[in-house]
């Protein structure tokens, strides 16, 4: 919700739409009328792509053109028309500034086999120019969990170490902003919580930005500040979560009471309540009207004289904003 | 601290490291007793000695040159295309131009130095010293062969981006051009191969004069050379990596 302080003539305004703008003061990507074909393939069609220093989600369907854009921002991909720079550089004639700078894990590896994974890392911490190599290396293989694989041929590791090794691989270059498609894909429940709170880490202690692509959305909850939701080559919303959680998702609240059938039956009845139903003894309802609803509830609960035992309003997740604005496309 | 990229020398080091490994190892191991099991003395005259040096020469030039290099080089080019090896590189501080000049360096002095010694095994065995320039000679000839088929896999590597299309595409090709054009012409690798052996032989009077000569060592340079500019130019500033 946005609202404004004076401060004699000074009006200060608080809020999302001014987190946003701030958030893009200094874009790290920034497209605009990107087209891409393949063929008869239109794969981005005027894609405007924003997005800021931070943690920065990237959803889509299958096919939707995440891919073909992490392509043209690295300079493998030449658009058809329209521009596209990262750190305010052009993608396709300042490429190699830009890879210098940057850290990749694509979504298919393509790792040498035959390489132990500690010379591979040698090997890509030697291109980027990575100081201290062997120290580097360690503590890189320590991060992502690969400590004791290191000697081991890369064609002998399983999907989710092969995995962890393109994150080490991605982040060994010490770059400033990292793109990442599918970096939790094969990695267990554990190993997962550990490398979003890695990312978070280096952000936080070293100021690294990330884009993260994925299809784990409960990933993107736990670490982002933007998403970017493409889909059929182009941009359908972006910017914080905060703001397209407030634009999308509906006021959902959970209640928890002695009589949940009960209280049902009468909410069920208001005109504010656009949907309730019971999960787990819980009463949920979208509410329409927050202001009312605060109102109302205190009222029913007392005259069918309920004991109110939780009550809890649930954000808008990155799965129902997905899902609102994917289903509407 | 401050950062020092390598670049050309590291993905020399790299290509070699992961092309020059199993089962190329094996395969060329096997080439070489081959090749060193195949001369015989015919006589202790140096002019039959010669063409004793010249067999497995021939062997290498029309037949397992052109297998090695087709496989090695659609691998290295055509192949790390369809793995996704090249988008890789090329997302890391790496040029194109030195990628592509880094593959195709690598694989090439080094199966250039490989047939050099596989030959050289040859030199014991005839009595020839080493400084023989007729040895010199069949180099000559291996590496005009190995230029051409170098450029041409590569070029058809870059087109196709199939590793097994790409080697026998160009297998086919060069096989095919070689029975069409026959033994003694200097478009075949066999009569470019016989043409400037007999050139330059001191001891054997073929009746080769100096222009088939010429073509012979004009006509894979100068394919190779186009070759190699138009795949240069199309990987480095025209090749979309997807």
């Amino acid at each position: 919700m946005d609202f404004s302080v004076k401060f004699g003539d000074l009006s200060v305004k608080f809020g999302g739409a001014l987190w946003g703008e701030r958030m893009m003061s200094s874009p790290i990507i920034s497209t605009s009328g990107l087209v891409k074909s393949f063929g008869n393939n239109l794969a981005l069609n005027e894609l405007e792509l924003q997005v800021p220093k931070g943690i920065s989600g990237f959803i889509g369907k299958n096919g939707a053109g995440k891919t073909t854009t992490i392509s043209i921002l690295l300079g493998l991909l030449k658009p058809n028309r329209g521009k596209a720079t990262v750190f305010g550089m052009d993608c396709w004639r300042d490429s190699f500034e830009i890879r210098s700078r940057v850290g990749v894990l694509h979504e298919n590896n393509a790792f040498p086999g035959g390489f132990t994974g500690k010379r591979f890392l040698e090997h890509v911490a030697r291109i980027y120019g990575t100081p201290q190599t062997k120290i580097r290396i360690k503590e890189s293989l320590k991060e992502v969990g690969l400590s004791g694989a290191e000697d081991k041929h890369i064609k002998t590791y399983s999907a989710g170490m092969t995995r962890r090794l393109g994150l080490a691989q991605a982040l060994i270059g010490d770059p400033e902003f990292v793109i990442l498609d599918e970096p939790t894909a094969n990695i267990d429940p554990l190993g997962r919580t550990a490398l979003l709170d890695r990312i978070k880490e280096l952000h936080t202690e070293r100021g690294t930005s990330f884009l993260i692509s994925t299809h784990i959305l409960s990933d993107l909850e736990k670490v982002c500040s933007w998403l970017s939701i493409i889909d059929s080559g182009k941009i359908v919303d972006q910017g914080p979560i905060k703001e397209l959680a407030k634009k999308y998702s509906a006021d959902i609240y959970k209640i928890e009471v002695s009589d949940p059938n009960l209280l049902l039956e009468n909410v069920q009845q208001l005109t504010i309540i656009e949907k309730a139903w019971i999960d787990d003894g819980k009463v949920y309802c979208k509410v329409s009207h927050t202001n009312e609803f605060y109102e109302e509830l205190p009222r029913i609960t007392a005259k069918l004289r309920l004991q109110l035992k939780g009550f809890q309003h649930i954000r808008g997740t990155i799965e129902e904003i997905y899902r609102e604005i994917a289903g509407n496309e | 601290m401050s950062k020092r990229p390598e670049g050309f020398f590291r993905l020399v080091i790299w290509e070699l490291e992961e092309y020059l490994s199993f089962p190329l190892l094996e395969f060329l191991i096997f080439v070489t007793i081959f090749l060193v099991l195949s001369p015989h003395i015919s006589s202790w005259e140096f002019v039959d000695r010669y063409q004793d040096l010249k067999r497995p020469a021939t062997n290498l030039i029309t037949l397992f040159l052109v297998f090695i290099v087709g496989a090695v080089f659609s691998r290295s080019f055509a192949g790390s295309f369809a793995k996704g090896e090249v988008k890789m590189l090329l997302s890391y501080p790496v040029k194109r131009w030195k990628l592509f000049l880094a593959k195709f360096s690598a694989l090439f002095l080094s199966l250039f130095a490989l047939f050099s010694v596989i030959l050289a095994f040859n030199l014991p065995l005839l009595a020839l010293s080493p400084l023989e320039p007729m040895f010199y000679v069949t180099l000559l000839g291996v590496l005009l062969q190995l230029m051409f088929v170098c450029s041409i896999t590569v070029t058809i590597s870059l087109i196709v981006k199939k590793e097994v299309i790409a080697a026998l595409f160009s297998i086919v090709l060069l096989f095919g051009i070689d029975v069409t054009c026959g033994d003694v012409s200097y478009l075949s690798s066999s009569g470019r191969f016989d043409i400037i052996f007999n050139y330059l032989n001191p001891y054997v009077f073929t009746g080769t004069i100096f222009s088939e000569f010429v073509n012979a060592v004009a006509f894979p340079l100068v394919v190779s050379a186009v070759l190699f500019a138009l795949s240069f130019v199309y990987f480095t500033y025209v090749m979309q990596i997807d």
